[in-house]
């Protein structure tokens, strides 16, 4: 999968979308399997960076911390529509969870950092990693985790699951993924809609995404935007490549706007968004890949234009190029109840 | 309530604006016993000439501010900013609504005020709109506030003084103009003296940054 930080405009349909289709069930409040997340910032679960998991330099599985249910924002939101709405005191009391919530999926949206006026953020939409190496299949005892050799989808046998005790998953993932359901009692994660892949659908997040910034493919479909953002231009990179499992998700590196000088005047040198910050989050590899995408950018701005495939490739005018091999209507395709 | 004993120059400077800044937002408030207290035994007028005496530029205090009794207080802050009468409307506390959107203004001015952490008050009684004139200003007194404590401490006053510029010169340098030209010519002696004096302070300190 390709997502586009410049292009996500932090809307939450992907959002929305995957909590209606997939997080929808008992024990699956807390459950965000793919949410966007305002950068610089501390995420869901809160801080979830500093956890720690994945691998060690010498490949070493590592384990980190378990998130709580604090770092998830605490008890589920549970709102008093009974009172409000049903109760006839709509006239005196506010609708508002009846415990004040402390964290949630989207909780410093826009915050950011930087001092005035060269503050930035930029949103980042997070799901499953879908790893060549996934830490949390390591780490499960109950060999309950395992990666299909079709597709590279993940899944979790829930069966084989609940019986664990330990979630060690949930400390071995260092992007902290794995949920845990206090009802099924079992792990719980993104399976990039497998069901739907089965058909040849594209996930949810990717078909609802109305900014057009995510692209979903077999990153060895030589003709597919994925292959030639990811592999051919190289403008596309994993986040946190130093967890050491190889994630495949790779993000095009936000631009961000330009610097204001103390004058007011315009600092087109300066990025506002610090490329330590950006290394940080990508490995030393980004100034590259944001170079070549400003490059490809410059080709069709100038007169004459020049071609330019990654350029292309980003815009996506053509929607069907942003599903790849899963290009199938979901709505052709016959419900599959559980 | 925070405090800062200040001591380097600058800092001293960024204090009486922040102090000043204070003063005028806490004047353009609906009038409380307390603040008419003030007017009546001087130490509002004292308190603003103490600090407009410590700028690093100058500008006009109000003579007199009296204003009569409390209920005179009040009466003229209610014709002034919310009736209006046969002179013309009256001169809103709101900056949206002397044009440019209410919805836009609003949400740039919480863009400014979320920036720097700071929310306006949702507790009834004291909740208003996010561009009251008396929010705007207290603002500009906590952007003040901080930059005496940045300079006190050694760090830059860049981010604030930067902030204070553009916030003046995208809201309150015609925001104060707007209310002063309205209030100057019928409003009692308190309310003329602090709009003229909040137009003047806005347009100083804004030169003074450019």
């Amino acid at each position: 999968m390709v997502i586009d930080l410049n292009k996500c405009m932090g809307c939450q349909t992907c959002t929305v979308a995957c909590k209606v289709q997939s997080t929808n069930d008992k024990g699956m409040d807390h459950q965000w399997w793919m949410k966007v997340n305002t950068m610089p910032g501390r995420g869901y679960p809160k801080d979830w960076e500093e956890m720690g998991g994945g691998y060690d330099t010498e490949g070493n599985l590592v384990l980190g911390k378990q998130p709580t249910q604090e770092d998830y924002g605490g008890a589920p939101m549970d709102f008093n529509y009974e009172e409000v709405i049903y109760g006839r005191k709509g006239q005196d009391v506010h609708l508002a969870p009846r415990e004040k919530p402390t964290w949630g999926p989207n909780w410093d949206e826009d915050v950011g950092s930087g001092e005035w006026p060269n503050a930035y953020y930029f949103y980042m939409p997070r799901m499953c990693y879908s790893c060549n190496k996934p830490s949390c299949a390591h780490a499960c005892p109950h060999d309950a985790i395992t990666k299909r050799d079709e597709d590279g989808i993940i899944e979790i046998n829930q069966r084989a699951c609940e019986t664990c005790t330990t979630q060690e998953c949930m400390s071995a993932c260092p992007y902290k993924e794995v949920y845990h359901n206090e009802v099924t009692m079992s792990a719980q994660k993104c399976n990039w809609c497998a069901p739907r892949v089965d058909e040849g659908v594209a996930p949810a997040c990717v078909r609802s995404c109305p900014g057009r910034a995510m692209w979903v493919d077999y990153l060895d479909n030589e003709e597919g935007s994925v292959h030639k953002v990811v592999k051919q231009y190289e403008a596309a990179l994993p986040l946190h490549p130093e967890f050491g499992t190889e994630p495949n998700v790779f993000y095009v590196p936000p631009i961000g706007p330009t610097s204001y000088n103390k004058d007011g005047t315009l600092d087109e040198d300066t990025p506002r968004v610090p490329i330590e910050y950006l290394e940080s989050l990508f490995g030393p590899k980004v100034g590259k890949a944001l170079e070549v995408v400003k490059t490809e950018m410059a080709k069709r701005r100038q007169e004459p234009k020049e071609a330019s495939g990654l350029t292309d490739a980003l815009v996506a005018k053509r929607y069907p190029e942003l599903l790849g091999e899963l290009s199938n209507d979901p709505g052709g395709v016959e419900e599959v109840k559980s | 309530m925070t405090t800062l004993a200040l001591q380097a120059p600058e800092a001293v400077t960024a204090g009486n604006q922040s102090k000043l800044y204070s003063l005028l937002s806490q004047a353009f408030r609906y009038p409380t016993e307390a603040f008419h207290q003030s007017v009546s035994n001087g130490q509002l007028a004292q308190e603003i000439s103490a600090a407009a005496g410590g700028l690093q530029y100058s500008v006009s205090v109000p003579g007199g501010l009296d204003t009569g009794s409390f209920g005179d207080t009040r009466q003229a802050h209610v014709e002034l900013f919310e009736l209006g009468g046969p002179d013309g409307p009256p001169a809103f506390v709101y900056e949206g609504e002397y044009g440019g959107g209410r919805l836009g203004v609003m949400e740039d001015v919480l863009r400014f005020y979320d920036h720097f952490g700071i929310s306006p008050s949702l507790d009834e009684g004291t909740r208003d709109r996010p561009d009251h004139i008396a929010n705007e200003l207290e603002f500009m007194h906590i952007l003040s506030f901080q930059e005496a404590a940045a300079i006190e401490s050694g760090s830059s006053p860049d981010a604030y003084q930067q902030a204070a510029r553009d916030f003046l010169r995208f809201h309150l340098v015609d925001f104060t103009k707007a209310i002063g030209d309205r209030t100057e010519p019928k409003g009692t002696p308190l309310y003329s003296g602090i709009a003229a004096l909040a137009r003047d302070l806005c347009q100083q300190h804004y030169q003074s940054l450019s």
